[in-house]
């Protein structure tokens, strides 16, 4: 732990932040619309959309939070790999959460009579991030290059695309309000352990 | 020397899984989400337009990761003993990328459109220019990938673009100057200029593929592809910005057939035969001097007719929308239409009430007349029991209870009425009985039990004539 305490600093100094800070760019400053319109139906599904294309975007530039540019000549060093990583996928979790928190709380100051489910919203976009975390690590393995973050956008886009056309109680879509939301919700907490479990071995050591 | 390095990334890219698995993905969707819809050209044309974007979001990736590959770990130095410059990786990349997005997006439209066709009655009219906007527009995003990896060589420059584009197109920003102008709603007759929409669209590939050369100096020829193609862009978004997209509905088509008439508006003439083969048999069923007040087929503007509901209609005409079914998903409209015509010439109500009661249906239990509508029905389809609609209140998600909504619209009945319905269609003579007591059937103060002894059927346990313990109130039909 203590390591790890100490790596923080020096590993938060080599991360390449753009991504990140380029997808708070985006999407704060879109969140300021929400509620442009005066009627709630509308607004709601614009709101629910952002949210979720918004954890969608934060999980794609989490993944260049795992590329190390030195990755051919850190294989010595006396810490481990997947302490390594591991601080680092802890640090774009939280420079994401603070992200998507920050996207919620404009959208929710911006809509104050529409009732945005905070743990379900939340629940889907932890799982977006962590899996897109999770593609890029496994990918980092054999190709450990700026690139291989790519995957994480292209899998999270594939899996919305492919999950988009499931009707009803099977969609993982639903929106707030619709019956079958804390269902589906469960759903995703359920899976939300899998993309973690994956992440950390993916992060595991080379050899 | 460059048609040989576009032919180098054109095969490389053709052994990508990227795109291919996009092209996969945009058939398979579209594909599950129209195979048991009848297609209407029209819209279609539209639709396949939009999945194909798909493909064009794996374009743009896949262009970025070829145009950015000479900045990788060790490139720079390799490529620097080559004959042939950026400028010219970058032109091979243009093309390359391009033609590979557009035979991608050209397969998977050819896909679409043949599952589209599979046991299609089709109404509308195929609009090519719209099918190629959508080609030209997977052509763009393989352009645009190549600028943005020759300006913003970061490879979240794409997922930022496709982030942006998406979002534009789910909240309807930019209009017309969007690659692909999407349709939400249902318009009866879509009239767009879709083959200038095509010249703009091909003038963004030109400008985006000189966007990328121009990485590398104001060259005449870079500069004048640029210029043309921004003023062709310019010129067409000009020229087209006044036209209307949707033209208002165009008188309708009429048309005779047997005892019924039909209307269906232009573009939606095959369907008469459809809606024939569900009205027909009802209308069979009846004893011959009810047939000639029969109610008219009329097709209304709007979606799927089992959701639609219906204000009292003066006429009382049955109004099939501008959907239908087709691979199995043609049973529940056959079923709805012929339930809505039944309803219809018994005389229940037509559309939701809106008296002092909570529920919006009316109950049609113990009336004869519901046992000779669902009878009626049940010659074209086997008849069903009303759906239980849930009411929740949207901002407090409490569950109120539930309202009743059968085929015939907001007309609520019980399992014992279904039952009657169906021993009188098993047992032979019941179009006598039906015929020989017609009014008195039809009257809605002729209580079940009043027309058992009529049609010949015994009575059956009164726990059939329960509605679910949470239904609402409602009021008896008039």
């Amino acid at each position: 732990m203590r390591v790890a305490r100490l790596m923080l600093r020096p590993l938060a100094r080599t991360i390449d932040w753009t991504p990140l800070a380029v997808s708070a760019l985006l999407t704060v400053p879109l969140a300021l619309f929400a509620g442009a319109g005066a009627d709630p139906g509308p607004a709601l599904y614009y709101a629910v959309v952002l949210l979720r294309l918004s954890a969608i975007l934060i999980g794609a530039a989490a993944g260049f939070v795992l590329v190390d540019p030195l990755a051919a000549g850190t294989g010595p060093v006396p810490v481990p790999r997947w302490l390594r990583q591991g601080v680092r996928a802890l640090l774009g979790v939280a420079a994401g959460t603070l992200i998507w928190a920050c996207v919620f709380t404009v959208v929710r100051s911006r809509l104050p009579g529409v009732p945005l489910p905070l743990a379900g919203l939340a629940a889907e976009a932890g799982v977006c991030l962590a899996l897109a975390l999770a593609c890029t690590a496994s990918t980092l393995r054999r190709y450990p290059d700026r690139p291989a973050a790519l995957v994480g956008a292209v899998v999270l886009s594939g899996v919305l695309a492919a999950t988009l056309f499931l009707r009803g109680d099977a969609s993982p879509w639903i929106m707030p309000g619709e019956p079958g939301w804390e269902e589906v919700h469960r759903v995703w907490l359920a899976v939300s352990p899998l993309p973690v479990i994956w992440l950390a071995v993916a992060n595991r050591d080379l050899r | 020397m460059r048609t040989a390095l576009a032919l180098f990334e054109v095969r490389r890219l053709l052994r990508s899984p990227l795109l291919w698995a996009a092209a996969a993905l945009a058939v398979t969707w579209r594909a599950t989400m129209t195979w048991q819809m009848m297609p209407n050209w029209s819209l279609e044309a539209v639709h396949t337009a939009t999945a194909t974007l798909i493909v064009g979001a794996a374009a743009l990736v896949a262009a970025n990761l070829v145009t950015t590959r000479d900045r990788r770990d060790g490139i720079r130095e390799a490529l620097a003993a080559l004959p042939v410059r950026a400028p010219a990786r970058t032109s091979a990349a243009v093309v390359a990328t391009c033609a590979v997005a557009v035979l991608g997006a050209t397969a998977a439209t050819l896909l679409l459109l043949a599952t589209l066709s599979v046991d299609a009655v089709p109404a509308g009219r195929l609009d090519v220019y719209e099918l190629c906007g959508g080609v030209a527009a997977v052509a763009l995003a393989a352009a645009l990938g190549v600028a943005l990896g020759r300006w913003i060589p970061h490879p979240m420059a794409p997922l930022v673009a496709i982030f942006l584009l998406g979002m534009a197109m789910i909240v309807g920003a930019g209009g017309r100057l969007l690659p692909v102008v999407f349709v939400w709603d249902m318009p009866v007759h879509l009239s767009r200029p879709s083959g200038l929409h095509v010249v703009y669209v091909c003038a963004l590939v030109v400008l985006a593929g000189a966007a990328a050369l121009l990485r590398y100096g104001p060259r005449p020829a870079r500069v004048t592809a640029a210029v043309t193609a921004l003023a062709v862009a310019a010129g067409v978004t000009t020229a087209t910005a006044g036209e209307a997209q949707d033209v208002p509905a165009a008188t309708q088509h009429c048309e005779r057939r047997g005892d019924l008439t039909y209307c269906a508006f232009p573009g939606y003439e095959p369907w008469i035969a459809l809606w024939a083969g569900a009205v027909e048999p009802v209308a069979r069923a009846l004893p011959p001097a009810a047939r000639a007040h029969l109610p008219q087929i009329r097709q209304r503007a709007g979606g799927d007719m089992e959701f639609y509901l219906p204000q009292a209609d003066a006429d009382r005409s049955v109004r099939p929308g501008q959907t239908w079914g087709r691979n199995g998903g043609e049973t529940a409209y056959r079923r709805t239409l012929a339930a809505r015509t039944a309803a219809a010439i018994t005389g229940l109500p037509w559309g939701g009430r809106n008296s002092q009661v909570d529920s919006l249906s009316c109950d049609a239990r113990d009336q004869a007349r519901t046992v000779v509508a669902l009878w009626l029905a049940g010659h074209t389809a086997a008849q069903r029991l009303p759906v239980d609609v849930e009411i929740i209140r949207k901002f407090g998600n409490r569950r109120v209870g539930t309202m009743g909504r059968s085929d015939m619209g907001w007309v609520d009945y019980s399992a014992a009425e279904l039952e009657y319905s169906r021993h009188l269609l098993a047992r032979p003579g019941a179009r006598q009985a039906v015929w020989e007591h017609w009014d008195r059937l039809l009257d809605p103060r002729t209580t079940v039990r009043q027309a058992l002894p009529l049609l010949g059927l015994r009575p059956l346990p009164a726990t059939y004539s329960a509605l679910p313990a949470d239904r609402m109130r409602e009021e008896a039909c008039p």
